[in-house]
């Protein structure tokens, strides 16, 4: 069917006048001998004309020097990337391959090359690319004829090929489209392996695309306050809590020229932590403790933590709820607290036998962009406005040693479990801060 | 009534009136050693796995760093993964015990991660030798942060998966005879990453009555 069509475009001449003259300007050897074969090029990409000038030259060159090397195709790639390693030029080395040789020689081995430098250039998430490279296979030409054919592996090399383009983009994430349908339908046929994985990823894509419950965008903010406050909301798991921008980041020049940069410092605190908060024995420390890691896909943040140690069996004070006291959204039809001895049936105990692991109790949570004590008693300071109790209770900062601000995978220290195990930990308790000391009871 | 016993000798009342039951608590140093941990330094890769007591000696925290460079080796194109899993239990004479948890129909877990996502994976006693890789899988995501997380998994989104590719023709989880449970880490992001757990467990959703997720019927064309 599709070859017919095809053999339709080829007979009304619409693309064979655009196209002819073309090549034979690129290469008199090319069309020397042979009328071009006009299935070799997909109807969607043969439109799209390109600087034949800059094209010429580059073929030129590649003409000149024939290289020795068994990987043949790497320096066509180097050679684009030495001006810029950028969509449009790898779209260009593309478009080279293909207009240097109709016959698409060595197309395999160009494509394992392409694949393999798309991260390089950035194109490893772009569909349209994806595309461009299934199309640099020669169209019609290994599409099984007959069933003995189809019966075989028509074709290995090439459809091992082209599962490898899929099996890329599969990594990556992309979702394949209907032009990567039709393109591999002209290349290899209804029910070659490609095609075979391409409904394969068309039908577990979509089962699995919104199972994540916690969903990260795949470009992150760039604001590095919006990125604390997208960070914070994920990790705190409660609506009512408030963020609190303590401090914007800005950078301002003092009299003698230094440089002085004041970090962001971003706090999160909900109601029912600012209750804890207020419960707290002020004769026990709390703790800032940090920096602990957030992973959002491949970029790791950290965040710090004000928490308490977990309260001592005997201090322990069981509260009673008191039936008459009714809050103001309190209603009186349904009372805080029921005490209703329900028969359970048989097999109704939903509950798990397990001891429950003590923990202390969480106060607040913070981002900033300096992991130094200055900042964070900053943001202890602020926290105080709306936590009159911190003026009282001594605060102790537990720090890992070592700065680590947002970083990108690429420059993480290795430093396996370098948080919440006593051992790696290097507690220096620089001093007890009492941050009032108008409030300080010793 | 008190007479008859249920399975592993217990008395058939608790067996059959059971709702829940919990697999793996960490309460001591002794059951971290029902566990194993590998990384794909088995292959030549380059990742580190640690498994240890968590804070308060009550949890298992599984931590390390991910490395994602594949091997040197000219063959293997992937790498970079963390596993723990839990070994298979032995009756004497080194005969094959199996869990059953077909009374149950979900996994319940109470994790701590740090936003990573896992995959949970369960393997069941197979007959034919060709299916000895086959592996259930579900995604496990985790929030991150100072909380601890429960999280659900109904058996029936378990997926089969065999030498990590994912199955054409998929089949539900039989739970009579389960090998081992693990957890797996291989998201690409190098860097450190940490998982606790506080206990594995199994319960009963009765509000959750779908067999399996995944389509059973013949498909056209059929992958």
């Amino acid at each position: 069917m599709a070859r017919r069509f095809l053999l339709q475009i080829y007979h009304t001449g619409c693309i064979t006048s655009t196209v002819i003259p073309a090549v034979a300007r690129l290469d008199p050897r090319l069309s020397y001998g042979h009328v071009p074969r006009l299935i070799h090029c997909s109807s969607v990409f043969c439109k799209s004309k390109s600087d034949n000038t800059n094209l010429q030259e580059i073929i030129e060159l590649e003409s000149e020097k024939k290289p020795k090397s068994l990987v043949t195709h790497d320096e066509l790639f180097e050679r684009a990337a030495r001006d810029a390693k950028c969509k449009a030029s790898f779209n260009r080395v593309l478009e080279t391959f293909n207009k240097k040789d109709i016959r698409r020689r060595g197309h395999v081995e160009f494509i394992y090359a392409a694949l393999k430098k798309m991260p390089e250039f950035g194109v490893e998430r772009d569909i349209t690319v994806y595309n461009k490279l299934l199309d640099v296979f020669p169209k019609e030409v290994f599409v099984p004829r007959n069933f003995i054919q189809r019966m075989f592996n028509h074709y290995p090399r090439q459809q091992e090929c082209g599962v490898q383009v899929l099996e890329q983009m599969e990594n990556y994430g992309i979702m394949p489209n209907m032009e990567t349908k039709v393109l591999l339908v002209q290349i290899f046929g209804e029910k070659s392996h490609p095609m075979r994985k391409y409904q394969r990823i068309m039908y577990w894509f979509p089962k699995f695309k919104n199972v994540n419950p916690f969903p990260v965008p795949h470009d992150l903010l760039q604001d590095p306050v919006d990125l604390a406050r997208f960070s914070l909301t994920r990790i705190a798991n409660d609506l009512d809590a408030k963020i609190t921008v303590h401090q914007f980041p800005s950078t301002h020049i003092t009299e003698a020229g230094e440089e002085i940069s004041q970090p962001y410092v971003v706090g999160i605190q909900s109601p029912e932590q600012r209750n804890l908060l207020a419960k707290h024995n002020p004769n026990r420390p709390v703790f800032v403790e940090g920096p602990f890691p957030l992973w959002l896909r491949k970029t790791c943040v950290h965040y710090y933590l004000l928490r308490a140690d977990p309260i001592p069996p005997e201090e322990q004070v069981e509260e009673e709820l008191d039936p008459e006291l009714t809050g103001p959204e309190q209603s009186f039809f349904f009372p805080q607290y029921i005490n209703l001895d329900l028969k359970k049936d048989l097999g109704d105990d939903d509950s798990f036998d397990v001891d429950e692991v003590v923990e202390g109790a969480v106060y607040a949570m913070c981002m900033t962009g300096q992991s130094d004590q200055a900042t964070l008693a900053q943001w202890i300071s602020g926290l105080q406005e709306n936590n009159p109790v911190l003026g009282k209770v001594p605060t102790v900062f537990r720090l890992d040693s070592g700065f680590r601000e947002l970083q990108k995978v690429e420059d993480i220290r290795h430093d396996p479990g370098h948080d919440q195990h006593p051992g790696a930990k290097q507690e220096h308790i620089i001093e007890e801060k009492v941050l009032h000391s108008q409030g300080m009871k010793r | 009534m008190e007479r008859w016993v249920g399975p592993e000798g217990r008395p058939l009342e608790v067996h059959m009136l059971e709702q829940t039951r919990v697999l793996w608590e960490f309460r001591g140093p002794e059951l971290l050693s029902e566990w194993t941990v590998t990384s794909d330094r088995e292959i030549g890769g380059r990742s580190e796995v640690y498994l240890k007591l968590g804070r308060n000696n009550s949890t298992c925290m599984m931590y390390g760093s991910l490395c994602s460079t594949p091997p040197r080796d000219g063959e293997t194109r992937y790498s970079g993964y963390c596993t723990l899993r839990s070994k298979q239990p032995l009756a004497s004479f080194d005969r094959k015990k199996h869990y059953d948890w077909s009374n149950f129909n979900t996994l319940y877990l109470r994790i701590r991660g740090d936003g990573r996502p896992w995959m949970v994976n369960i393997s069941a006693e197979t007959y034919f030798s060709h299916q000895r890789d086959d592996m259930y899988s579900y995604f496990l995501y985790t929030r991150g942060g100072p909380y601890w997380q429960d999280v659900k998994i109904p058996f029936s989104k378990f997926f089969l998966s065999s030498r990590g590719r994912i199955q054409d023709d998929q089949h539900e989880l039989w739970l009579d005879k389960v090998n081992s449970l693990g957890f797996t880490l291989g998201d690409k992001a190098d860097g450190p990453f940490q998982l606790e757990i506080d206990f594995i467990a199994v319960c009963n959703e009765h509000a959750h009555t779908e067999e399996f997720a995944y389509e059973l019927y013949k498909r056209n064309p059929e992958v």
